[in-house]
């Protein structure tokens, strides 16, 4: 066996990969032949330093960034959209404003809308004599929506225009 | 308990028992991710990401392969796509700095400075190396993975990964030799 038949076999030799016959014929080699030796020497510092690579541990609080992460996600509806493997895009938080920003113009469109139809659709009645201390139960459901609005805002943290 | 129960929990609506998944594998995804792209700022949002990709598409996971292989997949798919975007020569410096901050039982003899010198000139070669050698290093010696989990995560047969092992230690080897780092024979 030459040396240049040996190179390709060291990995495998070190490991003890190779048959019987094959592993007897690169050790007479080398038993007589220094550079040889020195491959074999490499190739078991290569192999004993990459086993021996310390672990990396996660940062603390790891774990519990991703639950918050999650838990965020579940909340504001994300769809089971994009699947495991798909390209990365932007991280988390765009996206996470759009939607909240997206549901939060929904629910203040739907509250707007049951505070001024009402109005606009029986002005007469929010205008008339009832609305003058006559029609208590039109004015009291009026002033209800009213309530209803300012405190759900006042809850989704809009500051509102509390009174 | 194991992933697959969990999985079916989480499946079944009881979202807390995710953390339980993140817990048993965030060093492993966490310690990959910093293997291949460095100890930056993105190494925790890339890994966070694993995670959420893989609690959105917990529906999709089959079993056909263990839990973590598949995690490993998303790892992997999006690491090589965070390289392919942020390139550059030196993405990988801060790796070797976090790998030495970490507590070590071997270097407190005079062999373990010796060691670990050894393993600083092999973490560099292996920096040098090209993707497809360094990656089934990585994964093989530093996450331990088989070569058939390997396979799986890079979806190639388990034997180009043994092929491709023994060519990048082939190579590590003669950036040693060349560097006059190769052992003491």
């Amino acid at each position: 066996m030459r040396c240049a038949q040996v190179g390709p076999l060291v990995e495998r030799y070190v490991d003890g990969a190779l048959d019987e016959a094959r592993a007897s014929e690169v050790a007479a080699h080398a038993a007589g032949c220094g550079p040889c030796r020195a491959r074999i020497a490499a190739a078991q510092a290569v192999r004993d330093a990459l086993a021996a690579e310390p672990a990396i541990r996660a940062p603390r609080g790891f774990s519990a960034r991703v639950m918050d992460a999650v838990y965020r996600e579940a909340l504001t509806g994300a769809p089971f959209g994009p699947r495991a493997g798909e390209p990365i895009r932007a991280v988390g938080a765009g996206r996470m404003y759009r939607r909240l920003g997206l549901s939060f113009l929904l629910t203040a469109g739907v509250l707007a809308a049951s505070l001024l139809i009402p109005r606009v659709a029986y002005p007469s009645l929010a205008e008339s004599g009832l609305s003058q201390g006559k029609g208590v139960v039109v004015r009291s459901a009026l002033d209800g929506a009213d309530t209803a609005v300012r405190g759900i805002l006042r809850e989704q943290g809009n500051g509102g225009n509390s009174r | 308990m194991t992933d697959e129960q969990i999985i079916g929990r989480v499946r079944g609506g009881e979202t807390r028992m995710f953390a339980e998944l993140v817990r048993r594998h965030e060093d492993l995804v966490y310690g990959m991710v910093v293997r291949f792209v460095g100890r930056s700022e993105d190494a925790e949002d890339i890994a966070q990401e694993v995670f959420l990709r893989a609690f959105r598409g917990l529906d999709g996971f089959k079993g056909e392969s263990k839990f973590s292989t598949w995690l490993y997949r998303v790892t992997w798919n999006l690491c090589t796509d965070w390289l392919r975007r942020n390139r550059r020569p030196d993405r990988r410096a801060d790796s070797v700095d976090e790998a030495d901050a970490l507590p070590d039982k071997r270097v407190d003899l005079e062999g373990g400075v010796l060691e670990e010198e050894q393993r600083v000139a092999v973490r560099e070669a292996l920096d040098r190396l090209d993707e497809k050698y360094r990656s089934v290093i990585v994964l093989h010696y530093y996450q331990k993975l088989s070569y058939d989990q390997i396979a799986a995560v890079l979806d190639m047969p388990a034997k180009t990964v043994e092929t491709r092992l023994y060519r990048a230690r082939k190579a590590l080897r003669e950036s040693l030799e060349s560097s006059g780092r190769g052992g003491d024979a």
